[in-house]
């Protein structure tokens, strides 16, 4: 009986671990991809964005000092 | 002049906000700002700032940049799309009416780059029912009449108009950088002005961000007088009774000054 009690303690624990760690890649790779696509809208312009300023980033939605082109 | 409170928290949270592109106070008292990211008009009522009321704006507008009230249901904000100068725009933040064009003199398209290098700050006082537009990338400025809806003046300065390259679909500013505020009073219009250019910026030559030169305009826009500043502002509000200027100057740990205008 013991030995049944284990075995499905077992199983549970281990199918609980399995749906954690493949929610969390699923996550993860939710968040890589935003990051890639983000990285893409800088990477494919030649437009570039520097430092915390008063103009407004045409890349972005944030203020910067300047705006310069590579 | 004494601290009362803060609010409009920084976060992505809800009740929190990324942005607060301006702020002004409508004539029921209730203050106003802009989250120009999340392109949504917030409002507070006098005394609570705990549940603010707010405008999600159309996604027409592509960015809204800065607003300013045209009467009690109805808000000017800036075109983006580089075919229009304004957009009237409805408490439902849906666009009513698009007026007027951006006065370049140079040859182009009208699309959105040419209003990213034009993007500018305004200001419309309903008694007088002028609206002045002023260029933060170059030195001009416009009046425009809203009761006859018609251009009353482009005040192009020395610094020229703004100067970009279009690159990938994007204004990429090499010229300077112009006003960063205005203020249609009841006979005078008040601009802030930088004047540096974006090489100086490169180069590491300018060390505070702001300008110090206040340009004061005649309703025609003709040129009235300039004040040079001891401080270096990024925007302003002036009591004409009293001859009193408010600033603000981020470069100092106290941020807030306030100058007599002799």
């Amino acid at each position: 009986m013991k030995k049944t009690i284990f075995i499905c303690t077992l199983f549970v624990t281990l199918v609980t671990a399995l749906s954690i760690r493949l929610h969390a890649e699923k996550v993860a790779s939710g968040i890589t991809l935003e990051n890639i696509e983000a990285l893409s809208n800088g990477e494919g312009s030649s437009v570039k964005c520097m430092f915390n300023g008063s103009v407004d980033c045409p890349i972005s939605s944030t203020k910067v000092l300047y705006v310069v082109q590579d | 002049m004494k601290y009362r409170r803060s609010f409009i928290r920084r976060g992505s949270a809800p009740g929190e906000y990324s942005d607060a592109e301006n702020i002004r106070i409508d004539r029921h008292h209730c203050l106003w700002t802009l989250d120009a990211n999340r392109r949504r008009l917030v409002y507070f009522h006098p005394g609570t700032d705990t549940v603010p009321g707010e405008i999600k704006l159309s996604e027409d507008l592509i960015r809204p940049l800065d607003f300013d009230f045209y009467n009690d249901s109805t808000f000017i904000i800036p075109d983006y799309s580089g075919q229009y100068r304004i957009c009237f725009v409805n408490r439902r933040g849906e666009i009513t009416r698009r007026l007027f064009s951006i006065p370049t003199r140079k040859p182009g398209k009208a699309d959105i780059p040419l209003a990213q290098a034009w993007r500018s700050f305004i200001d419309y006082n309903p008694e007088n029912r002028l609206l002045a537009v002023a260029t933060q990338l170059g030195d001009v400025i416009e009046l425009y009449d809203l009761k006859n809806k018609k251009l009353v003046k482009v005040i192009y300065g020395t610094g020229g108009e703004p100067a970009y390259d279009a690159q990938d679909g994007y204004a990429v500013p090499n010229g300077i950088m112009g006003y960063s505020d205005i203020m249609v009073g009841k006979d005078r219009i008040y601009a802030l002005f930088w004047g540096h250019t974006f090489l100086d910026l490169k180069r590491g030559k300018v060390k505070k961000e702001g300008g110090h030169l206040l340009r004061v305009f005649d309703l025609q826009g003709r040129p009235v007088c300039q004040y040079t500043l001891d401080r270096s502002l990024t925007g302003f509000s002036i009591d004409e009774e009293k001859r009193l200027l408010t600033g603000l100057d981020v470069n100092s740990d106290q941020p807030l000054v306030t100058y007599r205008l002799e």
